[in-house]
């Protein structure tokens, strides 16, 4: 068949187009699918032309039988399966998933896709079968959207890892991702921080704070150090430069002093204070040391002139620096 | 539960062979390999995901980080797909066509030069490295004068190509395609007569031609077995119907046949970029891109096209809404995650040191099998 690929089509017409192309019959007496369409004909609910391709959707039950009569009619070779979540399509009205099987035959020289749809529990007969290529995409699909295949041999994950929470390629999973760190490192990660599937992505952000002790190389508190050096003995070993940080309470000189609130609730709290307590509460309460001090250390810095640099909160990120931009600017700094 | 003879251990993911981060879990049994098993997904980046999200020529860079060693055939699938979906494939103008062409046809020669290097180096033999890297770097050096880019071209866009040639570059070339002929002789008075080259690879991993298609196996290892088959010939895109070549096909589907293959595609190639100098100098300088609008919002629709890449068949699935400026849906058909799957039916009843072989003779780009 030659390509003809369609032109574009003007802009939004109001209500969905009559297809141009031919109809379901007429399609099925092409001489392409004609004489799998003989075998299994009725097994297809509908057809559509697009840019040459002929799409044939099949009843979900009956994908195998479909598949068994186009492979018997030359088309061997399963180029591609692929899923299709269509749950954001628009004015899309039937179930929430596709799945399409391109087939090749190597004598017609052409291309057909058949299309299965279902919804998140159905799952559609495997045709691993039929062609062995279709084990891994199968799989792939599993993986990326969750729907299963019935009688396939080996149904796990395959690009994600075993354990994995959520499927990546629906249209409700967060592009930036889940918090998949609570699985592997729950000691660490609280259980349900970060974004879920469904969330806007504004909870993104919980994700990169770590509740644990910081382990900074290379920089430590610099009272520690003076402590220490005061002593006269040495700095603390890298591994144990975080255990000091893990003192992030709040207490009644400075009740912002609390990782758990969020930066507007430390600021109301501190609006009384100091320039040095604004500060304070601007930081990420986390005493994580990044700076080169814990969060009062860095204030009091700030605060004396002896720091100019706001920019050294890691945990605190976009939010924190330019709290302190706006604070520093206020006092003429 | 197992034999006492039976083993279970790992190959790889971090083991040079691997070509990347595959992690095979090896049953052996003494060096014989009884079952194999790949594991997948450690170079997952969801590019799938990432299409969704972007406009359409924001996606182009992204397909040359799924098979690393070959981005402008990458690109080439990607921009024609589109291209099909908005209907304006008559469109592009013959220069642009031919510089698309030659520019997969150098990547084709590279990638193979690199699958070749590394092939050897795999199975012991060092030299060939250092002469398929002395070729390589010229064609790097191609793409570096065209885009600026070695690795990642980024090299063509939606409706044609970002530049025109640079002044010399075609010169450049055909410095290039004079000598090479004779580089893949070289290469091949290293390797073919090899009494040892040949003992590593004839009669390793057989695969029949009825198995591979049904395996979906592409490229190469299609050809080696002895379909000959492939995209540029079976379904002609840019301008390929115009130029002459030839499919070289293998006998007995092992790894010697389809390192002959590979060998003879690059001489294909060669003489297919021979072919398009002169047809490239005589089109007009500047058409290179068809008069479409700027942007990019195909028709509500789905297709799938595949162009022949060095490994296989790299097949794109765009479905479309018809309202948005970004895919709905891109799947990519990689030739190395399908080819990659026929691995422990190749694998079965051979020794350890031939699944190495078999690795490199299925040319896989964890980049793109894992996407």
């Amino acid at each position: 068949m030659t390509e003809v690929p369609q032109p574009p089509k003007p802009a939004a017409p109001a209500a969905p187009a009559v297809p141009a192309g031919r109809s379901i019959d007429e399609i099925k007496r092409d001489p392409l699918v004609a004489r799998a369409c003989e075998r299994a004909g009725d097994a297809i609910i509908s057809a559509k032309e697009f840019a040459g391709e002929i799409s044939l959707t099949v009843a979900r039950d009956r994908i195998v039988e479909v598949a068994k009569a186009f492979r018997d009619d030359g088309f061997n070779y399963l180029v591609d399966l692929a899923g299709v979540d269509y749950s954001k399509f628009p004015n899309w009205s039937g179930d929430q998933f596709g799945v399409s099987y391109t087939l090749y035959s190597f004598s017609k020289n052409d291309r057909v896709r058949l299309k299965v749809t279902t919804d998140e529990n159905t799952p559609i007969p495997s045709v691993t079968s039929v062609w062995k290529t279709a084990n891994w995409h199968e799989r792939e699909t599993f993986d990326m959207y969750g729907i299963a295949f019935e009688g396939h041999p080996n149904l796990e994950r395959i690009l994600m890892w075993e354990g994995f929470n959520g499927h990546p390629l629906r249209k409700d999973f967060p592009i930036r991702g889940i918090d998949t760190g609570a699985r592997i490192y729950p000691e660490v990660f609280p259980e349900g921080a970060g974004p879920q599937p469904g969330s806007t992505g504004k909870d993104v952000k919980d994700v990169n704070i770590y509740k644990g002790p910081w382990v900074h190389y290379g920089s430590w508190p610099a009272a520690e150090i003076a402590a220490r050096a005061a002593e006269g003995g040495q700095p603390p070993a890298p591994e144990l430069a975080g255990v000091v940080a893990d003192t992030a309470q709040p207490t009644e000189d400075a009740p912002w002093h609390d990782p758990e609130k969020t930066l507007p609730e430390r600021m109301e709290l501190a609006k009384d204070g100091s320039l040095k307590d604004k500060l304070f509460a601007a930081m990420a309460q986390t005493d994580c040391t990044a700076c080169g001090w814990d969060c009062e250390g860095y204030a009091a810095a700030l605060a004396s002139g002896e720091s100019t640099d706001i920019t050294l909160c890691v945990p605190g990120e976009d939010e924190t620096e330019s709290m302190l931009k706006m604070l520093m600017a206020g006092a003429g700094k | 539960m197992f034999d006492v003879h039976e083993m279970e251990v790992n190959f790889g993911p971090q083991h040079p062979s691997t070509h990347g981060v595959l992690r095979v879990i090896l049953k052996i049994d003494g060096e014989r390999i009884i079952d194999a098993k790949p594991i997948i997904g450690y170079l997952h980046r969801g590019t799938e995901k990432l299409f969704e999200n972007m406009s359409y020529p924001m996606c182009i860079p992204h397909t040359d980080r799924m098979d690393y060693v070959a981005s402008a055939t990458n690109n080439l699938g990607f921009v024609e797909t589109v291209e099909k979906l908005m209907g304006i494939t008559k469109q592009i103008p013959k220069r642009a066509q031919l510089m698309r062409v030659m520019l997969s046809e150098l990547q084709r020669i590279s990638s193979h030069l690199l699958w070749l290097a590394t092939h050897a180096i795999d199975i012991g033999a060092m030299t060939p490295f250092f002469y398929c890297f002395r070729e390589r770097e010229q064609i790097l050096d191609l793409f570096e004068e065209y885009c600026g880019a070695r690795l990642t071209l980024n090299c063509m866009r939606i409706g044609g190509m970002p530049d025109d040639l640079p002044p010399g570059w075609l010169d450049d070339v055909e410095k290039f395609v004079d000598k090479f002929e004779d580089a893949v002789d070289e290469y091949e008075s290293l390797l073919t007569n090899n009494r040892i080259w040949k003992k590593r690879t004839v009669g390793i991993g057989v695969i029949s031609p009825e198995e591979a298609i049904d395996w979906g196996i592409t490229g190469p290892p299609l050809r080696g077995s002895g379909v000959e088959w492939d995209l540029r010939r079976a379904q002609p895109y840019e301008c390929y119907s115009e130029l002459k070549f030839d499919v070289p096909i293998g006998k007995n589907g092992d790894t010697y046949d389809r390192y002959l293959c590979r060998m003879e595609e690059m001489r294909q190639s060669n003489w297919i970029l021979k072919q398009c100098i002169p047809l490239v100098k005589a089109t007009p300088a500047g058409d290179i891109k068809a008069k479409i609008s700027r942007v990019v919002r195909p028709p509500e629709g789905e297709v799938y096209h595949s162009i022949e890449s060095p490994k296989g068949e790299l097949g794109y699935y765009i479905v479309s809404d018809g309202k948005s400026q970004t895919a709905y849906r891109c799947h990519v058909r990689p030739p190395s995650f399908v080819n990659l799957q026929a691995l422990p039916a190749m694998a079965k009843g051979h020794l350890v040191s031939d699944l190495v072989a078999l690795i490199g003779t299925i040319d896989i780009v964890l980049g793109e099998v894992d996407r």
